[in-house]
């Protein structure tokens, strides 16, 4: 295996680690934050200072 | 947090910002703690409790508490309820705040002092912070500070924190109010009950009882107020208040008295003698100007005639303002396109890099200034106050929809992002119509379908002029935003009639005074929306760009032969009666990440497709598949409105189980919106195709 296809994996692997994990924190977010990090009002928005 | 920082957490003094509903809390919050949560001109924006941290002249931190708006501590729907049982004492894990700063509309004294009048009954400690001192004084209205202070007894500061007004002022207050012996709740005087003396010694003998039985968990207001709330908080009581609280209720009663009314006509008698006091109306000029412009405004034909007015400028500036920036971004992302592939050796990295990453990402970026006159529009409009106007013209047609005009502005708010829009629905008291709310919001075309709406627009709608002035594709993309309106009416129409019946409730909403908006909060709320638009970029789509190339490259040969290939070919059946081929299947199920990914993965299946070396731009390569025939404008106006109805949105359906509470209402909304979908695209593909389209 070289250098370029165990790079290629780390990266394809990190990126669907990502979505899984942010799939399931969707769900998980308790109520207060909407997971989305999107700083709407009501979501979970900016953490205080 | 660590052990130490959370036992620090939990020790800091505790302030508690309270006030009516759009009196300039959240704008206090912000101002104090440097956060920057949404504010605008209309009641309801702020639905749940928030807290910063608020550090004081002296150094010293303190938990500052943002609180949704509530008109007294009677209110019941789920908003008030959070800062009621706050206010109260009554959430376990929230001790009662230390001292309270209830915020005032100096332009409207009398009935803001309501509920400042029962917060100084729960004998925490407060400070009155007279917000809008200058709409006020622009309105005609001379409020003498020394003089509310005298009567209500409690500090007050004229403040107006939009202008970074009495902000240093209210600071030094609360960390006088904090000063160590000072902060311990006391027994109200209950002075609004002066005129009744016997009932006002039967309050203080009460506030005794509880000092002796239960100190310092004082909130004594549910002797005066029969919401169900505070019922509850009086049955978790000592026997002797129970005992007591029930005697004085029922003497009360004999002697013909309601204690609910009776207390709202005390306090009000109270409080027009205060207002008197300190109080001067110099001129109503500007406030006739204002009821003149609501005349028009809100107007049953003027009214609706501008609000599509409105609309049909907004969509007609995202096409016609927007096409110069959105070129140079097209320009810059092709260039850096070449220049990578220029750089890089050829090899799969080389493919990632061009064909997945610059290609997907870049195709989404281009729709930054489309978001951003979206949202400086919106913003507008929230700012001067003319949304309300529009709920007010809105409820007399959402009310044949089995809808009351309560669901606008969650509805409205939806068009940002269906997640505030679904959160904001805790502002109706009633369950049904609140689930109605919720389930419809998705309908509302989110600034997440605008890359979808726009790059199909751009690439098969004909850029020519309707009527001489008016762009066919701004047209086009405001009927994709009505078609939303009209599936959100039909389904309420459907649940109200099944599902959930009810009649709507009554719809009673405080029209905000106009005013000139706030550049600096609309250029604010801009940029957020374009850097959390660039976030998504950064990470959702860009992760989703990676694993598609990786579907879309492997197992070699061609695109078409390859896992992504495979699996659009598998969804064929499917999606072929809607004009639908694989290519357009896999960005189609690719978007159930976020909407966006559907441009970022059909950049990236084209690219690879391609071949070449550089990223070509989205729209080029869909303008040619429409003159090969292979992607034809009856695909592509069904496609959008898939997109209308779909719900392909993970964190819509994760609010809406929390929302709900329920499963159940996540699977029915999934389902109907998907099976809408289908049927709205398969309908217009049919029609558009016999249209010879």
């Amino acid at each position: 295996m070289n250098l370029e296809t165990i790079l290629l994996a780390v990266i394809i692997g990190a990126a669907v680690f990502f979505l899984l994990r942010r799939a399931v924190r969707a769900f998980r977010t308790p109520s207060g934050g909407c997971g989305r990090g999107c700083g709407c009002s009501r979501g979970a928005g900016p953490k205080g200072k | 947090m660590s052990a130490s920082a959370s036992a620090a957490a939990a020790d800091a003094l505790r302030v508690a910002l309270a006030g009516n509903p759009n009196c300039g809390k959240t704008t206090i919050f912000n101002a104090l703690t440097g956060l920057r949560y949404k504010v605008a001109n209309y009641p309801g924006v702020t639905v749940e409790k928030k807290s910063g941290t608020l550090t004081l002249p002296d150094g010293t931190s303190t938990v500052l508490i943002d609180l949704p708006g509530i008109y007294s501590l009677s209110g019941n729907s789920i908003d008030e309820t959070i800062a009621t049982r706050v206010l109260l004492g009554h959430v376990r894990t929230e001790p009662l705040p230390d001292l309270l700063i209830a915020v005032i509309d100096a332009s409207n004294l009398e009935r803001n002092l309501y509920l400042t009048s029962q917060l100084i009954d729960t004998g925490i400690p407060v400070i009155v912070a007279l917000n809008m001192i200058d709409v006020a004084t622009r309105r005609g209205i001379l409020i003498r500070p020394e003089i509310l202070s005298r009567r209500l007894g409690v500090p007050v500061i004229r403040l107006a924190a939009s202008e970074n007004i009495g902000l240093d002022e209210l600071k030094r207050a609360v960390a006088g109010a904090l000063k160590p012996g000072t902060t311990a709740t006391t027994s109200p005087a209950f002075h609004w009950l002066d005129a009744v003396t016997p009932y006002r010694t039967a309050a203080l003998e009460l506030g005794e009882i509880a000092n002796r039985e239960e100190p310092p968990a004082w909130p004594i207001p549910p002797l005066l107020v029969g919401s169900s709330l505070l019922s509850e908080s009086a049955s978790t009581r000592s026997p002797a208040i129970r005992e007591r609280t029930a005697a004085v209720r029922s003497a009360l009663r004999e002697a013909g008295i309601d204690p609910v009314s009776f207390e709202a006509t005390a306090r009000y008698r109270w409080i027009n003698d205060i207002v008197k006091a300190c109080c001067v109306l110099e001129s109503t000029a500007r406030a006739r100007r204002s009821d003149r412009i609501d005349a028009i405004v809100t107007h049953r034909i003027w009214g609706t005639v501008i609000f599509f007015g409105i609309m049909t400028l907004i969509f007609q500036a995202i096409f016609l303002w927007a096409s110069a920036p959105m070129e140079l971004i097209d320009s810059f992302v092709s260039g850096l396109g070449k220049r990578a592939a220029a750089i890089m050796p050829d090899g799969l990295i080389e493919s990632l890099v061009v064909d997945g990453i610059i290609a997907g990402v870049g195709s989404v970026l281009v729709f930054i200034p489309q978001i951003a006159i979206l949202f400086f529009f919106l913003g507008i409009l929230e700012e001067t106050g003319y949304l309300c106007r529009a709920a007010f013209l809105m409820d007399r047609v959402m009310r044949r929809f089995g809808l009351q005009g309560r669901s606008f502005i969650p509805l409205l708010s939806s068009f940002a992002c269906a997640i505030p829009g679904i959160l904001s629905t805790r502002s109706i008291p009633s369950f049904s119509d609140r689930l109605t709310t919720i389930l419809i919001a998705p309908l509302m075309s989110c600034s997440a379908r605008l890359p979808v709406y726009t790059v199909l627009i751009a690439a098969f709608i004909p850029d020519e002029l309707v009527l001489g002035v008016l762009s066919l594709q701004g047209l086009v993309l405001l009927a994709m935003y009505l078609l939303g309106i009209i599936g959100a009416a039909a389904v309420s129409w459907l649940l109200k009639a099944t599902l959930l019946r009810g009649a709507p409730a009554l719809f009673v909403m405080e029209m905000p005074p106009f005013r000139l908006p706030i550049i600096k909060v609309i250029l604010r709320d801009v940029w957020d929306r374009i850097m959390l638009f660039l976030r998504s970029a950064g990470t959702v789509i860009l992760a989703c760009s990676i694993v598609l190339w990786f579907l879309a490259s492997f197992p070699g040969k061609s695109v078409e032969e390859s896992y992504a290939g495979q699996i659009g070919h598998f969804m064929e059946p499917a999606i072929k009666p809607l004009g639908y081929n694989w290519e357009i299947g896999v960005g189609l199920l690719a978007s159930f990440a976020a909407r966006e990914v559907f441009v970022s993965s059909l950049a990236t299946v084209y690219n690879l497709e391609a071949g070449d070396d550089a990223a070509q731009p989205l729209v080029e390569a869909l303008r040619e598949r429409r003159e090969r025939g292979t992607f034809t404008v009856a695909s592509a106006l069904s496609l959008m409105v898939f997109y209308v109805f779909a719900c392909q949105c993970m964190s819509t359906l994760a609010v809406c189980r929390r929302e709900t509470g329920s499963w159940s209402w996540v699977c029915f909304m999934f389902l109907y919106m998907g099976a809408l979908a289908w049927v709205g695209a398969f309908i217009t593909y049919r029609l558009a195709v016999a249209a010879g389209l």
